[in-house]
């Protein structure tokens, strides 16, 4: 009899290997072809059942099945959450926190200007918009990675290159275009690629040497790039350009999330772990003001020039 | 019973340390700790008398790893 079961998770020749030899002498399998994200098998029913051979595969921890496995569509998704909230907790706290950093920095940033900077001319014009887009940037920058750090899962390399290439792209793009915006292409760059290239590194070496090279390599290009986009269209109704370039950067971000949840959370036993709200709070403020204080103290800024 | 741990260059994914893993356990009394790719380490216990440190080597070695 002959069969095939899809098994998605077989990436390198160890995996090839491995389940070769889970398969080799195993009475009742007659032959059997590893392909790409499949086997194709003959074997004698009346010495191995089909489940068995699930079994098998499934003993080595790869997925298996006799039907492709397929992602939920959106439709299928919103009903999954809605019977089963209990399994997005974590997800759901992702709004609330990013919505919480976003208003306890607008907050401080408004105490900020009423004691120090209310009387300077001109400041929220040169600023503001600038100062609402950090804490766009901040905050959604920030529950990613919070999100990504309350797993602890295993990630095969091509989901952990991805993570990586992302925090580090969308970390440099979103900062480097404030921070170019700003204090010109110089310090955009050199924020942008140097907190890309960090965040890059911390999530991406989540499946080693591969995932760290995609985050330097996103970060770096995120960096350069974003700030390059806003030096380059500064005369050129940048104002209107960033809402669109800031929701898209957003969506970026919230698709990752929703890929990681996806592909390394979703029906595994993966341990969570995620950090409290203070704690990321803390980190995104001090994070906030230090690029904060880039813009208006750092070079080339307005208030310098002023 | 003896611990050890050997540093392997080469596991890149989960397979790899199943692979590493099921082969050294094929060995009378040996038993594979803990071993992770990421850090390239494996911690092994064996029976000294069973088994050699050279024997556990050579398994390594076998499976296209280096030591």
């Amino acid at each position: 009899m002959k069969t095939i079961i899809y098994v998605p998770d077989i990436e390198c020749d160890s995996c090839v290997k491995l389940l070769e030899r889970s398969f080799k002498n195993k009475e009742g399998i007659n032959s059997f072809k590893i392909k790409e994200d499949y086997i194709e098998f003959e074997f004698n029913e009346n010495l191995i059942k089909k489940e068995q051979l699930i079994d098998i595969i499934k003993k080595q921890n790869f997925r298996a099945s006799f039907t492709p496995f397929e992602r939920k569509n959106w439709s299928e998704r919103i009903r999954h959450y809605k019977e089963n909230k209990h399994k997005y907790k974590i997800e759901q706290k992702i709004i609330t926190y990013t919505l919480g950093i976003f208003l306890t920095l607008l907050i401080l940033e408004v105490i900020l200007y009423l004691t120090l900077f209310k009387d300077i001319p001109n400041f929220i014009q040169n600023y503001g918009w600038w100062i609402f887009y950090l804490n766009i940037s901040i905050s959604v920058i920030s529950l990613g990675t919070w999100h990504f750090f309350a797993y602890r899962a295993k990630y095969t390399c091509m989901t952990g290159m991805m993570i990586g290439m992302t925090f580090g792209m969308q970390t440099g793009m979103m900062l480097g275009a404030v921070l170019g915006a700003t204090n010109g292409f110089f310090i955009g760059a050199m924020a942008g690629m140097l907190l890309g290239t960090f965040i890059g590194i911390i999530t991406g070496k989540c499946c080693g040497v591969m995932g760290i090279m995609e985050g330097m390599m996103a970060g770096v290009m995120g960096g350069t790039m974003g700030s390059m986009i806003s030096v380059m269209m500064f005369s050129d109704h940048l104002l209107y350009f960033m809402p669109f370039y800031m929701v898209i950067n957003i969506i970026i971000m919230w698709g990752l999330s929703y890929m990681l949840y996806e592909e390394v959370v979703e029906d595994k036993d993966v341990i969570k772990k995620p950090t409290d709200f203070i704690t990321v709070a803390i980190i995104s403020i001090i994070a906030a003001f230090i690029l904060l204080a880039i813009m208006i103290y750092g070079p080339k800024s307005f208030l310098i020039n002023f | 019973m003896k611990q050890i741990i050997i540093k392997i260059k080469g596991m890149h994914c989960k397979s790899c340390e199943t692979l590493i893993k099921d082969s050294l356990e094929e060995l009378e009394d040996v038993k594979v700790l803990d071993i992770s790719g990421k850090k390239g380490l494996a911690t092994i216990e064996y029976n000294e008398s069973l088994t050699s440190l050279s024997k556990i080597k050579d398994i390594i070695k076998q499976e296209g790893y280096k030591i």
